[in-house]
Parts: C-alpha cells; structure tokens; sequence
C-alpha cells in the first residue's frame, strides 16, 4: 500500500482540489489528495460561548493574527498561525495573506458569492490594451460554469448582462426593497445595474469542497483523502523530467514522507501553489512564476449612508432590507471612458445600524444617534479589478522557514495609480448615486485596504499561449512539465471584480478532463 | 514457521503485559460529579499594572464620559472597562500601546494647559471640553493628531469592552444598547 502509485495526486482539498478530485475520480482515476491541516469534526470542534467568558472581552489576543483582519476571538483558532506559517514583507508594504489549513480549505469559510468572469476579463487586452489576453474565453469556459452552479446551487437574477453573464440559477425572486429599487433608478445615470448577489445555496448552510464535492469524490471509492499532510516539495524523475510524486511532511508527527502519482495536480491555494513550485525550483522556464501577483482592491463600508425615510425604525415594510449588487460599471463601451482602465463592483446591504465610529458623538447623544438610524443603513463594499503588474510578486525568503522547516514567501506588492484613481472614482459615483437616490451619506471611504484582504489572491502562476511569458497552458497544464497541472487561482491572467471561486471551479473542472482524456491516450 | 510465530509472541508480551497488568481489568469509566465554580472576576478586581497612575485615572475618567451609566444599567466604570483595556493595552503590539500613551499625555498636557489640573479632576463641561475632537467625521486613516487618534480609538474600545463585559451581559445588556452575545467558538485545532 505505502508503495502505491496513484494515477494523480491532487495537493489541497478546497475549491479547486476538491473540484479536481470530482472531476478524476467519476472518470475513473485513481487518485490521492493531500490536504495540509486536519479533517475537521464541527460538532467537536466548535462550541456557542459568551463573549465574556472570552479572555480578551472578544478582542482577540493581541498580536495573535496581525494580518487576518477578519479574525476575532471566537473564530481565531481557525485560521492559519501566522507564526507557525509566517511570511515575510516590507512593513511599508503590508500584504495581508490569509489562509486555512483543514480540509475543505477556505470553502468552509467563503462569502459565497458566485459570479463568472466575462470576456471584459479574459479578453481584456483586447478591449484597453493592457496586459495579455487569457488564452480562453467565455465560450470557452461557459460550458463547465453551467455545471459547477448545480453543484453550489447558485442563486440570482438573470440579466443578460455582457459583463456579468447569467449562471444557471436557483432563481431568486424575492423583492427588491424600495431602497433599492431607488438606488437602481439612481445608478443608470452613471451606467449602473442593480441585481441581487449571486450566491453558492449549497446544502444545510454550507456550500464547501467540503460537503458538496469530497463525499462524491470518495463515495466513488477512488479518492485517498489524507489530511495533515503538509507539501514541501514536488519531485522530478530526473530520466524523464516529469513529475513523479511529492515530499511532505506529516503534521502532527513530522514525519517525512513521500508519495508517488502518474500525475500531479497542484491546489494548494494560489499562493501556497506558487510557494510549492517555487520551492521545488520547478516550472520556471519563462520566469514569470510568482509575478503578476492580483487581488481585488477591496474597501468595506466604502459609502455608509442612512435612508430617511426608515429612520427611528419607521422603515414600511419593504423599505429596506436585503442585499444587492452592483457589477462593474465603468469603461464598457471603450477602453478608458475614465482616467483609469478597468473597473470597480460593490455588493451592498440595507437595513442595519451603522456602528458607532460613524456617528461624532459619545455617551447618551450616540446612543440617541444610533437609535434614531436604527434600520435605516445602507452600506457598501468596493471591490476593483486590479492589474497584472509583473513588480506585484512573490518570491522564496532564504533566510525564514517554517515550523516544518519549509521556506516561506516574501511578499513584494502594492496598488499603483490605477487602482487609487479607480476607488476613488468608484466611491464618489457611488455615493453620488446614493444623493441622487435621496440618501443621506455619513460616511466615504476611497482608500483601499492593504493588498490581500479581500482573501481572493490570484495570478503568480499564470496561463498563456507563449511559454516565454506564462506557466500554464489554456489547460492549466505547465508548459514544461506535462504532468504537472495547477489549477487554482493562481492560474489566473487578470483578476476581473468578480470573487473569483466559481471560475476557479470551472477552471479545475476543465483541466481534470483535459488530464483524464491525455492520460488515457499516454499523453502525459 | 512454528519457530518464527513463537518468538513473534515471545517479544511481544513483555512489552504489553506490565501495562496491563497494571490497569487489570476493564472498568466502566467513572462519571464525575459536575462542580460549580466561579471565575476570577467573580471573587476578584483586576489589578492595573500597565498605566501609570496618572493615565490609569484619566482612561478610568474618560471611560465613564464615553460610556455612562444609565439608569439602573452597566457603563463603562460597572463594567470595569479601564481596568480591561490597562490588561489588554499592555499586551498589545507597541503601536497601539503608543497610541494610548500619547493620547493620553496630550489629554492631560490640554487638562493641565486650560485649566490647571489633571483630566481626571476636570468638571463635566471641562473633560467634554477636551474631548471636541471626537466632533470630527471618523476616517479610515487614522488621524495625524495624537488626541483625534486615541479618542477615536479609546472609543470603540471602551464600547467594545462594556458591551462584551459579563457585567453588562448579565444585566440584560444595558437597557437598548446591543449586548455582546454569544458567539461560535472554534477550539484550537489539534
């Protein structure tokens, strides 16, 4: 059994893994899967506790996560220990660089939101001449999007939208509020769709690699899923040049050990891909891994505004209330209406009370403020596309390891003019939009956060037709190994606005049944 | 092959049967009555250590203006809230203790300045007097000024740590402000 050779071997058990895994095992390979951190029991692992029996009063212990803004002390045993995996930055250049270690990956813990990238992405060099084209389109990657919405039941709005396409949705036909159906009419001036958010329904409030693609995986009697099983580094038949199994460390017992594949699919998340190949000095020959490094720029509560009318909870019903989004909306018709390329979505919800930071007041008066904005809020998050820049980039720290002595990632990373000009735009045609709907805005914000909070960090390994200038091929196969895949989103030629997840799937989906059509012809 | 099964089990009880000699037989495993305890905070009052006293009176002053007691309900001071940020301001990172230090100096160098006497001994009108800049619209870059950043800051936090306290939750949560609740807690992950 130690001895086997699987026919692939999938490294991450998240979205893109667990997509694979799926993908593999129903067309009838054999495959194992390594995930770094342990299978999770949620029954044991999780308990309801007040949050004054918290040490920290929920402030979380100081200095724990200093990256992981979305930490908080009840749930900061469930990201990555940023000491026990640490990496390296300029302070002036903070990147943000969060991650999970248990199977099912940050699937377990994603928004859900689900939307597909459009040819304004993967075409978008065409349309402002910036960057490269991805080596597929829409048409490309349509087919596989139509099957990766079934499996997360995506809900929405269908609204033959070019830069947004329609998914095969659970429809979603609840109401739009009256706020924001004010906010619609609004936006058209500036060329602005309201839709409802498009999100994973998945099953019993989860929508995970975890419950919606393993258990298909395993119960076809094809998948060795073993957890705690950390890569350190990708092994290279030295005859043939291809890959030939990896180097991994067991977690708990810090065993080294060794597994042998036909194949090799990486899916570790797209930076701790990227560390992988990096660390095994492989798939470099163009010398663009680990550059183009992308996220999107991400701004929460860019435009916080109250609706007057549902002021001191005198809201009718219907008033407010619920979610929407708005897709991107600048330089459609040309490539630069704008002074920046490109372009900015916000998803917004309605109904809530604005925290207290927004209100100048302190004591009774801020209660009596916040009181009297009671249901009233409407706040927005921004998020933009940002632009493959080969200077935004990962590399090998020499001198840092882990605490399995694998070495770590230097971050080198920051937004340029175009993303500062984009957000600044974006908040302000917002919140004009908000004025033009009646609201009354408390609150703007244009600055993004630092590079990686929006926890949706692509590109550094990125497909192309031209082996000098990309490491994958249209099949997030390396050009220089051929049984060598990645397939998360580390493959990605531009980041677009939208979460990234449901092309990341489609993706992975798609370079599966390449891999199982090449490897059942001795292709590989 | 007899001869190779017989020193197989040769070896191996030796090593086994100490062990089970010792626990003999199998037992059921004993329930163990449940016992009532308390927690620290109820037999005990924290201890500032991290403030000198001088910055520990002005926090304690400052908390009891931004968060007061209502009637009948929890503020900052029933909460303890300055005792809990001397604890968790000591612990923290040096950016945020020199936020706090700096913003309290400058709120006692402004006391001292207007009206000779230290924050804590201010009037009502007098403290309020100092605390203007809280007047400014919040930005999410925090503000170049000392005083700006640490009332912004002492603010949140001083909420933060009344609405999360035991006091405050047990007492219903203040009369209308939102108590701290109960949340999911995931345990260290083996």
């Amino acid at each position: 059994m130690a001895s086997q050779e699987f026919d692939v071997l999938i490294i991450g058990s998240g979205a893109s893994g667990g997509t694979a895994a799926y993908t593999l095992t129903k067309l009838g390979l054999k495959c194992a899967m390594v995930e770094a951190g342990p299978l999770v029991d949620f029954e044991k692992s999780r308990g309801l506790k007040p949050v004054y029996e918290l040490p920290y009063r929920g402030f979380g212990k100081p200095g724990k996560l200093p990256h992981v803004f979305q930490a908080n002390e009840f749930n900061a045993n469930q990201w990555v220990d940023e000491k026990e995996v640490p990496y390296t930055h300029d302070p002036k250049m903070p990147y943000n660089w969060v991650r999970v270690r248990m199977v099912g990956g940050k699937s377990l813990f994603w928004a859900r939101m689900s939307f597909r990238l459009s040819d304004y992405e993967f075409k978008a060099k065409d349309h402002d001449g910036f960057g490269e084209n991805w080596p597929i389109s829409y048409a490309d990657l349509a087919p596989y999007y139509d099957r990766i919405d079934p499996i997360f039941r995506v809900s929405g709005r269908k609204e033959g939208l070019k830069q947004l396409p329609d998914g095969l949705f659970v429809p979603d036909e609840s109401p739009d509020s009256e706020a924001t159906l004010r906010m619609a009419r609004a936006g058209k001036e500036f060329g602005m769709t309201v839709t409802k958010i498009r999100r994973s329904l998945g099953t019993g409030g989860l929508a995970s690699s975890r419950n919606l693609l393993l258990p298909d995986a395993i119960a076809t009697g094809n998948l060795t899923l073993v957890p705690n099983a950390v890569a350190r580094e990708i092994s290279i038949d030295k005859n043939t040049g291809k890959a030939n199994g990896l180097h991994f460390v067991e977690r708990q017992s810090r065993r080294e050990m060794f597994i042998k594949a036909k194949v090799v699919v990486v899916a570790a998340s797209c930076l701790e891909s990227t560390r992988l190949l990096l660390n095994s000095k492989i798939a470099n020959s163009s010398g663009v891994l680990g550059h183009y490094l992308m996220d999107q720029s991400y701004i929460g509560n860019s435009v916080v505004a109250l609706v007057p009318e549902a002021k001191s909870g005198k809201a009718k019903r219907g008033m407010v209330g619920g979610a929407g989004y708005i897709p991107r909306f600048a330089n459609l018709k040309s490539g630069k209406e704008k002074k920046y390329i490109r372009g900015c979505a916000f998803d917004f919800s309605t109904g809530g009370t604005p925290d207290a930071k927004y209100f100048p007041a302190w004591g009774k008066e801020l209660e009596d403020m916040q009181m009297a904005a009671r249901g009233a809020s409407f706040s927005a998050t921004a998020m933009g596309d940002v632009l493959p820049r080969f200077e935004n980039r990962v590399e090998i720290n020499k001198t840092v390891v882990d605490a399995y002595g694998i070495p770590v990632l230097h971050f080198d990373c920051t937004y340029g003019d175009n993303e500062l000009e984009m957000m600044k735009d974006s908040v302000a045609t917002l919140a004009e939009t908000c004025r033009s709907a009646g609201f009354e805005v408390i609150h703007t914000n244009d600055k993004p956060y630092p590079p990686g909070y929006s926890i949706h960090e692509l590109g550094t390994c990125r497909m192309g037709s031209d082996p000098k200038r990309s490491v994958l091929n249209a099949y997030n196969q390396s050009h220089d190994i051929k049984n060598l895949f990645v397939v998360d989103g580390s493959s990605f030629v531009t980041a677009g606005t939208q979460n990234p997840t449901m092309t990341i799937c489609a993706l992975a989906m798609r370079a599966s049944e390449y891999l199982a059509a090449k490897l059942s012809k001795n292709e590989l | 092959m007899r001869r190779r099964k017989f020193f197989a089990s040769a070896v191996a009880v030796p090593a086994a049967s100490p062990l089970l000699g010792q626990q003999g037989p199998p037992r059921q495993q004993a329930e163990l009555p449940k016992l009532d305890i308390g927690t620290a905070d109820d037999v005990a009052s924290m201890q500032p250590k991290y403030f000198s006293a001088g910055h520990f009176a002005a926090l304690s002053r400052l908390a009891e203006i931004l968060v007061p007691t209502p009637e009948g309900g929890v503020g900052a001071k029933e909460a303890k809230a300055a005792e809990f940020l001397d604890f968790l301001i000591g612990q923290s990172p040096a950016e945020r203790q020199q936020v706090y230090l700096k913003g309290l100096d400058a709120l006692n160098a402004q006391a001292k300045q207007k009206h000779q006497k230290p924050f804590e001994s201010l009037s009502e009108v007098q403290a309020v007097g100092l605390m203007e800049p809280l007047r400014k619209p919040w930005t999410y870059e925090p503000s170049p000024d000392p005083l700006t950043r640490f009332l912004q800051t002492a603010k949140a936090d001083v909420r933060t740590a009344t609405q999360n306290s035991k006091e405050f939750n047990l007492n219903g949560g203040g009369g209308a402000r939102r108590p701290g609740g109960v949340g999911m807690y995931w345990y260290p992950l083996g």
